[in-house]
C-alpha cells in the first residue's frame, strides 16, 4: 500500500484544562481531498494550526512527505510543500495581487538575499504569479490594491498564494467562508479541478461543498477523530449523525 | 579593599534595598503594559515629580513623613491628569507611536521640572530620625533609612500580591491582562479601570522618586537612568507579570549593585590591578545588560511572563 | 522613462542640497554650510533607521549606539595617531555591523515592546560603556585629534569638500536603499512586517531577513557616527544616549516612515526646528516635546508623504 503523504499519530494539544486535540490519528493519501468537518469547538482549527506548524504538538507526531516534521516551523514545512489558507484572511495587504502571489513564488524559489535587482520586474517571479492568479480567476485584478479587493477574490487570491508555491499538500481552512452563493459555487468548481492533481485537507463547514470535493471525510467531536470514511460511509454513520449531521441532512 | 563577610551581607542589603525601588517602578509599569497594552517610557517622569514634591514638601511642611506623605497622592494626580490629557488617545495606537508620543512627554517633564527647580543636582538628607544605623547583626551596622525602603517595599509587595488576587478590583486588573475585549464586553468600565491603574503605578512611582531622594541625587533626567533598568527588569521578569516583576527586581538590584562593589576587586584577583582597575567598573555598569541578554537567549519571554490569551 | 512625483521631489531636494556651499559662500554665512552638512549626516542616520523601522517595522530605540561606535571608530585611532580615514571609516562600519550582528541576534528573538525596551537596554550598555573608557574622556567625552585623512584624495579639512563628501554619501546611501527595498530581499523584510504569520506559511523564514536588515541599518548608522565626529570633531558618549536614538526616530516619523527620502526631510525639518526654538528660549525642550507629541498623534504620515501624496508602495 502506498505511503500516505501526511500521517498523523497521537497528536494531543491542551489549552489550560481544555484538551483541544485528542490522541488524533489519521492518514492522507497521496491525491486525495481530505475533508475534516466537526461542531464549532471540535479543535480543527487547532489541527490545522498543528500540521501547518504555527502550534507546537504536546504529543504526538507528524509525518509529511516522508519526514517527520514535528519539530519543524511553518516556513519550513512550507518550502516542504505544504501551503494553506486562512480561516481569517491573511494576505499582505499593502500590496498589489500580483505582488502576493509573486511574494510566494519568491518564497519557493530561489534565494530572497538578492539585494540588487527589483523583484517587480523579475520575470521568473511575475509570469508563474499571472499564471496562478488567472488559474483562480483573477487575472483582471493583478494590480489591484489587495486591500481593496473584494471578500471573494481575497479567498481566491489566498488559493492562489498556496498554489504558487507549487505544493503537494494544500490545507484549506473553511476556503467558502463568508462567500455568497455564487461565489461559494465558483470556488468549488475551481477546488474540484485541483482534484486528484493536489492533495488537499479541506476544513469546512459548507457540507454541500464537502459532499461535493471530498474523497472522504474525517469528523471532528471534542478534539477527537470519530469517523473516517467516504461521504456516503459518513452520511451513513449513526454516531456522526447524532453528533453532527442532524437527522434532516440527505 | 578587604572583602569581609559583613561587607557582602552589608551590600546585599544594599541590593535588595535599590531592587526593592525597581520592584516599585517595575510594578507599575508592567501592570499598565499588562492591561492597556501601553508602553510608557514618561514613567521615569512620575518618579521624578515624586522626587521633586517630596523635596518640595517637604521644605515646605519641615517634616520628611508629611512631604513623602503629601508626594505620594500628588503623584498620583499628576499621573491621573497626564493619563486623562495626553494617553487615553495612545491606547489603540501601535507601540511605535505610544513610545514616541510618551518620549515627547518626557522632555516636556524635564524641561518643566527644570524651569521650575533648576537644572542643578538638588540633594537632601535623610531625616534625622532616621540617619542612624541599627545593629542588624554584631559587627553589621546598616543604615535605618535603607533598612526602612526594605520594609516599605515588602509590604507594598504584599499589598499588592493581596489587591492582585483577593479584592474585586484585583479580579479584573487580572481578568484585563488576560483578555481586555471581553472585560470590555462585560460591562466593566474600562476607561475607570484604566484609569485606576495609571493611578496606582504612578502612585508606586511617586513612593520610589520620594524615598529616592534623600540616597541619590534628584535632577531633571533622573527617572529615565532608572526606567531603562526598570525595562531590563520587566523583560527579565516578564511582561505583565507582578511576580516577574519582583523576582526581576532583586535580581537586577542584586546584580548590578553587587557587581559594582566587588567586581573590581573579584578581576584583580584574576587579572592585573591596573586592567580590573578599568574593566571592574566598565563590566559592572554593563552586567545587568549582560544578565538580561543571558536570560533572553534561553526564555526570551522572561522568567514569568503573564500567559496571555488573546 | 516618466519621472514620478517622488522621482522629482528626491532630485530636486538633492539638488538643493547640493547648492548650499555655493550659496552660503555668496551670502557669506559659513554657518550654513556646517548647519546643513550636520542635517545631511543625521539624514544618512535616519535614512538607515527608515531600513528597519519603516519597511522592517522594527522599532529600534538604540539606533544612536551605531552613531556612537562608529564616531569612537574614529576617534580612538586618531587618540593613538592613526588618521587613515579608510581604515577609520572601514573600522566604524564593521564595528557597528559587529554590534547590530550580536544586538539583533538577541533582540530579534523578541518582538512588540520588548523588542523596543531591549534595544533601549542595549544602546544604554554601550552609552556606559563609553563613559567607563576614562582613557578616551569617560563622560566628558574628548576632542577629536585631527578629521581622517584619505591621501590625496579628499581633504576634510575644507567646508566645501567635506560638505559634498557627507552629500555624496547620503545620495549613495538613498539610491542603494531604493535598490534594496526593491529586491528581493527588501520584498522579504517587507512581507514580513506587512504579515509576519502569512510570511511564514509562504516559507520565509523572517528572522534571517530581519537580522541582515537590522545589520545593514546598523553599518549605516555606523557610517554617519564616523561622519559626524569629523563634523563636531569631539565625541562623547551622549552620542549613544537614549535620547538621541529618539530624536532619529522622531526623524524618520516627521519626515515620513518608509519612503526612504523621507526621514532626509525629517532631519532637516527637527534640526531645523531645534535651532530655532533654541534661539527662542533655553527651555525650547518645553516646545519640542508637545510638539512631537502633536506630530505623533496627527501627522503620523510625515512630510514627504505630504509632498508627494500616498503610495509609498509604488
Amino acid at each position: 500500500m502506498a505511503e500516505p503523504l501526511l500521517s498523523i499519530r497521537g497528536l494531543s494539544k491542551h489549552f489550560g484544562g481544555l484538551l483541544a486535540s485528542d490522541r488524533i490519528d489519521l492518514d492522507v493519501m497521496r491525491g486525495e481531498t481530505h475533508a475534516i468537518i466537526g461542531p464549532n469547538g471540535a479543535g480543527k482549527t487547532t489541527l490545522i494550526g498543528q500540521l501547518a506548524g504555527e502550534l507546537r504538538p504536546d504529543a504526538g507526531a507528524i509525518r509529511f512527505a516522508d519526514q517527520d516534521v514535528t519539530r519543524l516551523g511553518a516556513p519550513h514545512r512550507a518550502r516542504r510543500g505544504l501551503a494553506r489558507s486562512f480561516q481569517i484572511t491573511s494576505i499582505f495587504r499593502d500590496f498589489s495581487a500580483l505582488d502576493n502571489v509573486a511574494l510566494a513564488v519568491q518564497a519557493h524559489r530561489g534565494s530572497s538575499f538578492r539585494f540588487w535587482r527589483p523583484a517587480r520586474v523579475e520575470a521568473a517571479l511575475r509570469e508563474p504569479a499571472r499564471a496562478a492568479l488567472e488559474s483562480v480567476g483573477l487575472g483582471g485584478r493583478a494590480g489591484v490594491r489587495a486591500a481593496s479587493l473584494a471578500h471573494g477574490e481575497q479567498r481566491q487570491l489566498e488559493i492562489a498564494m498556496a498554489l504558487a508555491t507549487e505544493p503537494r499538500l494544500l490545507l484549506l481552512d473553511e476556503p467558502v467562508a463568508g462567500m455568497g452563493l455564487e461565489e461559494s459555487q465558483r470556488m468549488v468548481r475551481f477546488l474540484a479541478t485541483l482534484k486528484g492533481r493536489i492533495t488537499i485537507v479541506l476544513v469546512e463547514h459548507d457540507m454541500d461543498a464537502v459532499f461535493i470535493l471530498a474523497d472522504r471525510i474525517s469528523v471532528m467531536v471534542y478534539g477527537r477523530i470519530i469517523a473516517t470514511g467516504t461521504p456516503a460511509e459518513i452520511r451513513g454513520n449513526e454516531e456522526v449523525r447524532r453528533a453532527y449531521l442532524g437527522e434532516d441532512r440527505a | 579593599m578587604s572583602i569581609t563577610l559583613a561587607l557582602v551581607l552589608e551590600q546585599t542589603l544594599n541590593g535588595l534595598q535599590y531592587g526593592v525601588m525597581l520592584f516599585l517602578m517595575a510594578a507599575g509599569l508592567t501592570l499598565v503594559f499588562g492591561i492597556m497594552n501601553l508602553v510608557n517610557l514618561a514613567h521615569g517622569s512620575l518618579y521624578m515629580v515624586g522626587a521633586y514634591l517630596a523635596t518640595a514638601f517637604t521644605e515646605h511642611t519641615g517634616s520628611f513623613v508629611l512631604g513623602v506623605a503629601l508626594a505620594l497622592p500628588a503623584t498620583l494626580v499628576v499621573g491621573v491628569v497626564v493619563e486623562v490629557v495626553a494617553l487615553r488617545t495612545l491606547y489603540e495606537r501601535d507601540h511605535l507611536d505610544q513610545v514616541l508620543a510618551t518620549f515627547g512627554l518626557i522632555l516636556f517633564f524635564n524641561e518643566l521640572i527644570a524651569m521650575i527647580w533648576g537644572r542643578a543636582a538638588i540633594f537632601t538628607s535623610v531625616p534625622s530620625f532616621l540617619s542612624g544605623h541599627f545593629r542588624l547583626l554584631p559587627g553589621l551596622p546598616y543604615p535605618t533609612y535603607r533598612a526602612l525602603i526594605i520594609v516599605i517595599g515588602v509590604v507594598v509587595a504584599v499589598l499588592l500580591w493581596a489587591l492582585v488576587t483577593h479584592t474585586r478590583l484585583g479580579m479584573r486588573i487580572r481578568a484585563g491582562a488576560s483578555n481586555r475585549t471581553m472585560i470590555g464586553a462585560l460591562g466593566v468600565d474600562i476607561r475607570l479601570l484604566y484609569t485606576l491603574v495609571f493611578g496606582l503605578g504612578a502612585a508606586l512611582a511617586g513612593l520610589a522618586g520620594a524615598m529616592a531622594g534623600p540616597l541619590y541625587s534628584v535632577q531633571p533626567g533622573m527617572g529615565e537612568a532608572i526606567l531603562i533598568q526598570v525595562f531590563v527588569v520587566i523583560v527579565i521578569g516578564g511582561i505583565g507579570s507582578i511576580r516577574g516583576a519582583i523576582v526581576g527586581a532583586i535580581v537586577v538590584g542584586m546584580a548590578d549593585t553587587l557587581g559594582r562593589a566587588f567586581l573590581k576587586p573579584m578581576l584583580a584577583t584574576m587579572i592585573s590591578p591596573p586592567a580590573a582597575d578599568k574593566a571592574g567598573p566598565a563590566l559592572a555598569s554593563m552586567s545587568i545588560y549582560l544578565l538580561m541578554a543571558a536570560v533572553l537567549f534561553f526564555r526570551p519571554e522572561g522568567l514569568f511572563p503573564a500567559g496571555r490569551r488573546s | 522613462m516618466a519621472l514620478s512625483r517622488r522621482t522629482i521631489a528626491v532630485a530636486a531636494g538633492c539638488v538643493a542640497l547640493a547648492l548650499v556651499p555655493p550659496i552660503a559662500a555668496l551670502t557669506n554665512q559659513p554657518f550654513y554650510l556646517d548647519l546643513f552638512r550636520r542635517m545631511m549626516i543625521f539624514a544618512i542616520a535616519a535614512v538607515s533607521l527608515d531600513l528597519i523601522l519603516g519597511y522592517g517595522g522594527m522599532v529600534s530605540f538604540g539606533h544612536a549606539a551605531y552613531l556612537g561606535i562608529g564616531a569612537y571608530a574614529v576617534g580612538i585611532p586618531a587618540f593613538h595617531g592613526i588618521e587613515n580615514g579608510w581604515l577609520q571609516w572601514s573600522l566604524a562600519i564593521g564595528a557597528s555591523a559587529l554590534a547590530a550582528l550580536v544586538i539583533g541576534a538577541i533582540s530579534l528573538r523578541t518582538s512588540g515592546v520588548s523588542f523596543i525596551m531591549i534595544t533601549l537596554a542595549f544602546a544604554q550598555m554601550l552609552y556606559y560603556l563609553g563613559i567607563s573608557l576614562e582613557t578616551y574622556g569617560g563622560d566628558n567625552g574628548m576632542r577629536l585629534a585631527g578629521r581622517s585623512r584619505f591621501g590625496g584624495l579628499v581633504d576634510l579639512r575644507e567646508p566645501t569638500v567635506f560638505y559634498y563628501v557627507v552629500l555624496a554619501i547620503l545620495v549613495l546611501f538613498l539610491a542603494l536603499g531604493n535598490r534594496l527595498v526593491a529586491s528581493r530581499f527588501g520584498m522579504a523584510v517587507r512581507a514580513a512586517k506587512s504579515n509576519e504569520a502569512r510570511a511564514r506559511a509562504i516559507g520565509f523564514s523572517p528572522l534571517r531577513y530581519k537580522l541582515t536588515a537590522f545589520v545593514i541599518a546598523g553599518s549605516g548608522g555606523g557610517l554617519a557616527g564616523a561622519l559626524l565626529a569629523n563634523q563636531t570633531e569631539y565625541l562623547t558618549p551622549d552620542f549613544m544616549h537614549w535620547t538621541r536614538s529618539g530624536e532619529i526616530m522622531f526623524m524618520v516619523i516627521l519626515g515620513g516612515m518608509g519612503t526612504l527620502f523621507g526621514p532626509v526631510i525629517g532631519a532637516v525639518a527637527l534640526l531645523l526646528l531645534e535651532d530655532v526654538l533654541s534661539a527662542l528660549t533655553a527651555h525650547w525642550q518645553i516646545i519640542l516635546g508637545p510638539i512631537l507629541v502633536l506630530v505623533v498623534l496627527f501627522a503620523k504620515r510625515g512630510l514627504f508623504g505630504l509632498l508627494v501624496g500616498e503610495g509609498s508602495d509604488g
